[in-house]
Protein backbone atom coordinates (compact mmCIF):
# COMPACT_ATOMS: atom_id res chain seq x y z
CA UNK A 1 0.00 0.00 0.00
CA UNK A 2 1.35 3.42 -0.89
CA UNK A 3 0.53 6.40 1.33
CA UNK A 4 -2.09 8.63 -0.20
CA UNK A 5 -1.64 12.38 0.11
CA UNK A 6 -4.59 14.53 1.16
CA UNK A 7 -6.68 15.83 -1.77
CA UNK A 8 -5.19 18.96 -3.31
CA UNK A 9 -6.50 22.24 -2.03
CA UNK A 10 -8.44 20.54 0.74
CA UNK A 11 -6.97 20.91 4.21
CA UNK A 12 -7.11 17.81 6.36
CA UNK A 13 -9.80 18.31 8.98
CA UNK A 14 -8.77 18.19 12.64
CA UNK A 15 -11.42 16.51 14.74
CA UNK A 16 -11.73 16.88 18.52
CA UNK A 17 -9.11 14.62 20.08
CA UNK A 18 -11.58 12.82 22.37
CA UNK A 19 -13.71 11.87 19.35
CA UNK A 20 -10.61 10.51 17.64
CA UNK A 21 -9.58 8.59 20.75
CA UNK A 22 -12.92 6.81 20.71
CA UNK A 23 -12.88 5.73 17.08
CA UNK A 24 -9.19 5.45 16.19
CA UNK A 25 -9.26 1.73 17.00
CA UNK A 26 -11.94 0.83 14.48
CA UNK A 27 -10.47 3.28 11.93
CA UNK A 28 -7.08 1.60 12.25
CA UNK A 29 -8.55 -1.87 11.80
CA UNK A 30 -10.44 -0.56 8.77
CA UNK A 31 -7.21 0.87 7.31
CA UNK A 32 -5.71 -2.62 7.55
CA UNK A 33 -8.74 -4.33 5.96
CA UNK A 34 -7.44 -4.23 2.34
CA UNK A 35 -4.07 -5.68 3.38
CA UNK A 36 -0.90 -5.30 5.47
CA UNK A 37 0.35 -1.78 6.07
CA UNK A 38 2.91 0.12 8.18
CA UNK A 39 2.73 3.01 10.66
CA UNK A 40 3.15 6.03 8.40
CA UNK A 41 0.99 4.56 5.61
CA UNK A 42 -1.89 4.00 8.06
CA UNK A 43 -1.67 7.62 9.23
CA UNK A 44 -1.50 8.87 5.62
CA UNK A 45 -4.53 6.74 4.73
CA UNK A 46 -6.61 8.20 7.57
CA UNK A 47 -5.49 11.71 6.64
CA UNK A 48 -6.36 11.16 2.97
CA UNK A 49 -9.87 10.17 4.03
CA UNK A 50 -10.40 13.43 5.91
CA UNK A 51 -9.99 11.93 9.38
CA UNK A 52 -7.27 14.33 10.50
CA UNK A 53 -3.63 13.79 11.34
CA UNK A 54 -2.90 11.11 13.90
CA UNK A 55 0.44 11.25 15.69
CA UNK A 56 2.85 8.31 15.68
CA UNK A 57 2.80 8.50 19.47
CA UNK A 58 -0.95 7.79 19.38
CA UNK A 59 -1.04 5.11 16.69
CA UNK A 60 1.84 2.86 17.79
CA UNK A 61 0.61 2.25 21.37
CA UNK A 62 -2.75 1.26 19.88
CA UNK A 63 -1.10 -1.13 17.41
CA UNK A 64 1.03 -2.51 20.23
CA UNK A 65 -2.14 -3.24 22.25
CA UNK A 66 -3.81 -4.83 19.22
CA UNK A 67 -0.73 -6.97 18.68
CA UNK A 68 -0.92 -8.11 22.32
CA UNK A 69 -4.63 -8.92 22.01
CA UNK A 70 -4.10 -10.82 18.76
CA UNK A 71 -6.04 -8.47 16.45
CA UNK A 72 -3.00 -7.81 14.28
CA UNK A 73 0.09 -9.79 13.40
CA UNK A 74 3.41 -8.14 12.57
CA UNK A 75 6.19 -8.77 10.11
CA UNK A 76 9.40 -6.83 9.58
CA UNK A 77 10.20 -6.30 5.93
CA UNK A 78 13.66 -5.03 4.93
CA UNK A 79 13.82 -1.46 3.57
CA UNK A 80 16.18 -0.12 0.93
CA UNK A 81 19.15 0.51 3.19
CA UNK A 82 16.80 2.03 5.76
CA UNK A 83 15.68 0.58 9.08
CA UNK A 84 13.07 -1.68 7.43
CA UNK A 85 9.36 -1.50 8.04
CA UNK A 86 7.06 -3.18 10.50
CA UNK A 87 3.98 -4.35 8.62
CA UNK A 88 0.75 -4.94 10.48
CA UNK A 89 -1.98 -7.19 9.12
CA UNK A 90 -5.39 -8.19 10.43
CA UNK A 91 -5.74 -11.60 11.98
CA UNK A 92 -8.99 -13.53 11.86
CA UNK A 93 -9.72 -12.24 15.34
CA UNK A 94 -8.97 -8.70 14.14
CA UNK A 95 -11.49 -9.07 11.30
CA UNK A 96 -14.17 -10.21 13.72
CA UNK A 97 -13.37 -7.24 15.98
CA UNK A 98 -13.53 -4.87 12.98
CA UNK A 99 -16.94 -6.23 11.91
CA UNK A 100 -18.26 -6.00 15.45
CA UNK A 101 -17.06 -2.44 16.17
CA UNK A 102 -18.01 -1.23 12.70
CA UNK A 103 -21.65 -2.34 12.99
CA UNK A 104 -21.82 -1.03 16.58
CA UNK A 105 -20.44 2.32 15.50
CA UNK A 106 -22.77 2.63 12.54
CA UNK A 107 -25.76 1.83 14.75
CA UNK A 108 -24.60 4.42 17.30
CA UNK A 109 -24.00 7.04 14.60
CA UNK A 110 -27.49 6.49 13.13
CA UNK A 111 -29.21 6.70 16.51
CA UNK A 112 -27.08 9.73 17.45
CA UNK A 113 -27.89 11.53 14.19
CA UNK A 114 -31.60 10.82 14.58
CA UNK A 115 -31.51 12.22 18.08
CA UNK A 116 -29.59 15.32 17.05
CA UNK A 117 -32.02 16.03 14.23
CA UNK A 118 -35.23 15.43 16.21
CA UNK A 119 -34.01 17.25 19.34
CA UNK A 120 -34.49 20.61 17.65
CA UNK A 121 -38.26 20.20 17.14
CA UNK A 122 -38.79 18.93 20.70
CA UNK A 123 -36.96 21.93 22.19
CA UNK A 124 -39.43 24.49 20.72
CA UNK A 125 -42.11 23.58 23.33
CA UNK A 126 -40.27 25.23 26.24
CA UNK A 127 -41.80 28.58 27.23
CA UNK B 1 11.13 18.91 28.89
CA UNK B 2 11.46 22.33 27.29
CA UNK B 3 14.65 21.98 25.28
CA UNK B 4 14.36 20.25 21.93
CA UNK B 5 16.55 17.22 21.63
CA UNK B 6 18.10 15.39 18.73
CA UNK B 7 16.54 12.10 17.64
CA UNK B 8 19.52 10.17 18.97
CA UNK B 9 19.18 11.73 22.43
CA UNK B 10 15.45 11.04 22.35
CA UNK B 11 16.00 7.40 21.39
CA UNK B 12 18.64 7.11 24.10
CA UNK B 13 16.27 8.31 26.83
CA UNK B 14 13.49 6.18 25.33
CA UNK B 15 15.80 3.15 25.70
CA UNK B 16 16.55 4.07 29.32
CA UNK B 17 12.84 4.46 30.06
CA UNK B 18 12.06 1.03 28.58
CA UNK B 19 14.98 -0.47 30.51
CA UNK B 20 13.61 1.06 33.71
CA UNK B 21 10.27 -0.57 32.94
CA UNK B 22 12.21 -3.86 32.56
CA UNK B 23 11.16 -4.47 28.99
CA UNK B 24 13.13 -7.29 27.33
CA UNK B 25 16.00 -6.46 24.96
CA UNK B 26 14.34 -7.71 21.75
CA UNK B 27 11.13 -5.75 22.54
CA UNK B 28 13.23 -2.59 23.08
CA UNK B 29 15.00 -3.22 19.76
CA UNK B 30 11.64 -3.57 18.04
CA UNK B 31 10.26 -0.34 19.58
CA UNK B 32 13.39 1.62 18.59
CA UNK B 33 13.25 0.27 15.03
CA UNK B 34 9.60 1.39 14.78
CA UNK B 35 10.56 4.89 15.93
CA UNK B 36 13.38 5.06 13.38
CA UNK B 37 11.07 3.77 10.63
CA UNK B 38 8.40 6.34 11.43
CA UNK B 39 10.68 9.39 11.66
CA UNK B 40 12.35 8.35 8.40
CA UNK B 41 8.94 8.01 6.71
CA UNK B 42 7.29 11.14 8.13
CA UNK B 43 10.28 13.50 8.25
CA UNK B 44 9.20 14.52 11.76
CA UNK B 45 11.53 14.58 14.74
CA UNK B 46 11.11 11.81 17.29
CA UNK B 47 9.84 14.30 19.86
CA UNK B 48 7.31 15.80 17.42
CA UNK B 49 5.96 12.40 16.44
CA UNK B 50 6.01 10.63 19.78
CA UNK B 51 6.05 13.33 22.46
CA UNK B 52 8.12 12.79 25.59
CA UNK B 53 10.20 9.60 25.63
CA UNK B 54 9.00 8.76 29.13
CA UNK B 55 5.28 9.05 28.34
CA UNK B 56 5.65 7.17 25.07
CA UNK B 57 7.58 4.33 26.76
CA UNK B 58 4.77 4.08 29.32
CA UNK B 59 1.99 4.21 26.70
CA UNK B 60 3.38 1.24 24.75
CA UNK B 61 2.59 -1.07 27.69
CA UNK B 62 5.19 -3.59 26.52
CA UNK B 63 5.39 -6.88 28.43
CA UNK B 64 7.98 -6.89 31.18
CA UNK B 65 9.86 -10.14 31.40
CA UNK B 66 11.27 -11.57 34.62
CA UNK B 67 11.15 -8.30 36.55
CA UNK B 68 12.18 -9.89 39.81
CA UNK B 69 15.04 -11.90 38.30
CA UNK B 70 16.36 -8.82 36.58
CA UNK B 71 16.22 -6.80 39.80
CA UNK B 72 18.10 -9.55 41.63
CA UNK B 73 20.78 -9.82 38.98
CA UNK B 74 21.40 -6.17 38.23
CA UNK B 75 21.02 -4.56 41.64
CA UNK B 76 20.53 -6.83 44.63
CA UNK B 77 23.31 -9.37 44.00
CA UNK B 78 26.11 -6.86 43.27
CA UNK B 79 25.23 -4.67 46.26
CA UNK B 80 24.88 -7.66 48.60
CA UNK B 81 28.15 -9.07 47.19
CA UNK B 82 29.98 -5.81 47.83
CA UNK B 83 28.73 -5.61 51.41
CA UNK B 84 29.70 -9.24 52.16
CA UNK B 85 33.05 -8.66 50.52
CA UNK B 86 33.72 -5.65 52.78
CA UNK B 87 32.94 -7.72 55.90
CA UNK B 88 35.15 -10.50 54.55
CA UNK B 89 38.01 -8.01 54.08
CA UNK B 90 37.62 -6.73 57.68
CA UNK B 91 37.47 -10.29 59.01
CA UNK B 92 40.50 -11.40 57.05
CA UNK B 93 42.55 -8.48 58.44
CA UNK B 94 41.34 -9.34 61.96
CA UNK B 95 42.10 -13.03 61.39
CA UNK B 96 45.80 -12.35 61.04
CA UNK B 97 45.83 -9.68 63.77
CA UNK B 98 44.40 -11.16 66.98
CA UNK B 99 41.72 -13.32 65.44
CA UNK B 100 39.21 -11.26 67.43
CA UNK B 101 36.16 -9.37 66.29
CA UNK B 102 34.76 -6.93 68.88
CA UNK B 103 31.32 -5.44 68.23
CA UNK B 104 29.26 -2.94 70.28
CA UNK B 105 25.50 -2.27 70.05
CA UNK B 106 25.75 1.26 68.55
CA UNK B 107 28.22 -0.13 66.04
CA UNK B 108 25.73 -2.79 64.99
CA UNK B 109 22.95 -0.19 64.67
CA UNK B 110 25.11 2.00 62.44
CA UNK B 111 26.06 -1.01 60.33
CA UNK B 112 22.37 -1.90 60.01
CA UNK B 113 21.77 1.26 57.92
CA UNK B 114 23.43 -0.05 54.73
CA UNK B 115 21.82 -3.44 55.33
CA UNK B 116 18.34 -1.86 55.37
CA UNK B 117 19.22 0.18 52.26
CA UNK B 118 20.23 -3.06 50.52
CA UNK B 119 17.15 -5.01 51.61
CA UNK B 120 14.95 -2.23 50.13
CA UNK B 121 16.15 -3.31 46.67
CA UNK B 122 13.71 -6.22 46.89
CA UNK B 123 10.87 -3.75 46.20
CA UNK B 124 10.73 -2.81 42.52
CA UNK B 125 10.02 0.90 43.11
CA UNK B 126 13.32 1.38 44.90
CA UNK B 127 15.89 0.39 42.24
CA UNK B 128 13.80 2.36 39.71
CA UNK B 129 13.99 5.47 41.89
CA UNK B 130 17.71 4.92 42.45
CA UNK B 131 18.39 4.88 38.71
CA UNK B 132 16.02 7.76 37.91
CA UNK B 133 17.21 10.21 40.55
CA UNK B 134 20.84 10.89 39.76
CA UNK B 135 21.73 12.04 43.28
CA UNK B 136 20.31 8.90 44.93
CA UNK B 137 23.09 6.42 44.07
CA UNK B 138 25.65 8.94 45.34
CA UNK B 139 23.60 9.47 48.51
CA UNK B 140 23.38 5.69 49.01
CA UNK B 141 27.10 5.24 48.57
CA UNK B 142 27.75 8.13 50.95
CA UNK B 143 25.38 6.65 53.55
CA UNK B 144 27.12 3.27 53.32
CA UNK B 145 30.55 4.92 53.53
CA UNK B 146 29.65 7.12 56.51
CA UNK B 147 28.07 4.23 58.41
CA UNK B 148 31.16 2.13 57.74
CA UNK B 149 33.48 4.88 58.99
CA UNK B 150 31.28 5.56 62.06
CA UNK B 151 31.21 1.85 62.86
CA UNK B 152 34.99 1.74 62.69
CA UNK B 153 35.23 4.75 65.06
CA UNK B 154 32.81 3.09 67.48
CA UNK B 155 34.78 -0.14 67.54
CA UNK B 156 35.37 -1.22 71.16
CA UNK B 157 39.00 -1.26 72.17
CA UNK B 158 38.77 -4.05 74.72
CA UNK B 159 36.66 -7.14 75.12
CA UNK B 160 34.95 -5.68 78.22
CA UNK B 161 33.38 -2.82 76.21
CA UNK B 162 32.16 -5.13 73.49
CA UNK B 163 28.68 -6.55 73.28
CA UNK B 164 29.80 -9.33 71.01
CA UNK B 165 33.23 -10.89 71.09
CA UNK B 166 33.91 -13.42 68.44
CA UNK B 167 36.61 -15.18 66.62
CA UNK B 168 37.29 -13.80 63.16
CA UNK B 169 37.59 -17.26 61.60
CA UNK B 170 33.86 -18.22 61.59
CA UNK B 171 32.98 -14.80 60.17
CA UNK B 172 35.66 -15.26 57.54
CA UNK B 173 34.36 -18.69 56.55
CA UNK B 174 30.74 -17.54 56.74
CA UNK B 175 31.23 -14.51 54.48
CA UNK B 176 33.34 -16.57 52.06
CA UNK B 177 30.50 -19.10 51.84
CA UNK B 178 27.95 -16.31 51.25
CA UNK B 179 30.13 -14.87 48.46
CA UNK B 180 30.27 -18.27 46.73
CA UNK B 181 26.50 -18.79 47.16
CA UNK B 182 25.75 -15.29 45.75
CA UNK B 183 28.00 -16.00 42.75
CA UNK B 184 26.28 -19.35 42.19
CA UNK B 185 22.84 -17.67 42.30
CA UNK B 186 24.11 -14.98 39.91
CA UNK B 187 25.39 -17.67 37.50
CA UNK B 188 22.06 -19.52 37.54
CA UNK B 189 20.13 -16.28 36.93
CA UNK B 190 22.51 -15.35 34.09
CA UNK B 191 22.13 -18.80 32.48
CA UNK B 192 18.36 -18.65 32.75
CA UNK B 193 18.08 -15.16 31.26
CA UNK B 194 18.47 -16.49 27.65
CA UNK B 195 20.48 -13.42 26.64
CA UNK B 196 17.27 -11.44 26.88
CA UNK B 197 19.11 -8.29 27.89
CA UNK B 198 20.72 -7.55 24.60
CA UNK B 199 18.95 -5.00 22.41
CA UNK B 200 18.65 -6.58 18.97
CA UNK B 201 17.26 -5.10 15.79
CA UNK B 202 14.06 -6.97 14.80
CA UNK B 203 15.51 -8.22 11.52
CA UNK B 204 18.32 -9.98 13.41
CA UNK B 205 16.11 -11.42 16.14
CA UNK B 206 15.97 -14.89 14.60
CA UNK B 207 19.74 -15.24 14.27
CA UNK B 208 20.01 -15.69 18.05
CA UNK B 209 21.60 -19.11 17.82
CA UNK B 210 24.48 -17.82 15.73
CA UNK B 211 25.48 -15.03 18.07
CA UNK B 212 28.88 -15.47 19.74
CA UNK B 213 28.82 -16.83 23.27
CA UNK B 214 31.72 -14.60 24.45
CA UNK B 215 29.39 -12.01 25.93
CA UNK B 216 27.64 -14.66 27.95
CA UNK B 217 30.90 -16.18 29.26
CA UNK B 218 32.00 -12.71 30.32
CA UNK B 219 28.72 -12.13 32.18
CA UNK B 220 29.12 -15.46 34.00
CA UNK B 221 32.73 -14.51 34.90
CA UNK B 222 31.52 -11.16 36.31
CA UNK B 223 29.42 -13.12 38.81
CA UNK B 224 32.62 -14.57 40.28
CA UNK B 225 34.39 -11.23 40.69
CA UNK B 226 33.88 -10.94 44.45
CA UNK B 227 35.11 -14.46 45.36
CA UNK B 228 38.13 -13.82 43.13
CA UNK B 229 38.86 -10.50 44.89
CA UNK B 230 38.29 -12.16 48.27
CA UNK B 231 41.04 -14.69 47.51
CA UNK B 232 43.38 -11.81 46.63
CA UNK B 233 42.54 -9.89 49.82
CA UNK B 234 42.99 -13.00 51.96
CA UNK B 235 46.35 -13.79 50.37
CA UNK B 236 47.47 -10.17 50.80
CA UNK B 237 46.49 -10.13 54.51
CA UNK B 238 48.30 -13.42 55.01
CA UNK B 239 51.48 -12.28 53.25
CA UNK B 240 51.33 -8.97 55.14
CA UNK B 241 51.07 -10.83 58.49
CA UNK B 242 54.14 -12.89 57.55
CA UNK B 243 56.34 -9.91 56.73
CA UNK B 244 55.31 -7.82 59.77
CA UNK B 245 56.66 -9.14 63.05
Amino acid sequence: MTPQKPHNGQLATEWPSDWMRAVLGVFTLRALEPGASYGYAIIAELEANGLGTVKGGTLYPLLSRYEASGFVSVEWRPGDGGPGRKYFSLTEQGRIELDRTRSEWLRFATIGSDFLNTARTVGTDTP
Amino acid sequence: MTTSMTDDTWIESFTVELRLRRVSGPAIGDAIASVREFIADSGQSAEEAFGSARDYAASLELPTAGAREQAIRTVLLPVLGLFTFLIFSLASTARFDRDLILVSVPQLLVLAIPVVLIVLFIFPFYPRAVVRQRWLPAALLLAAGISGALAALMAPTSAEDAWLVGSASPLLIGTAAILVILSAIGTVVTLRSHDDDEIVAPSHAHYDAQRPRNGRLLRIAVNWLFPFMAVIIFTMSWVFSLVTP
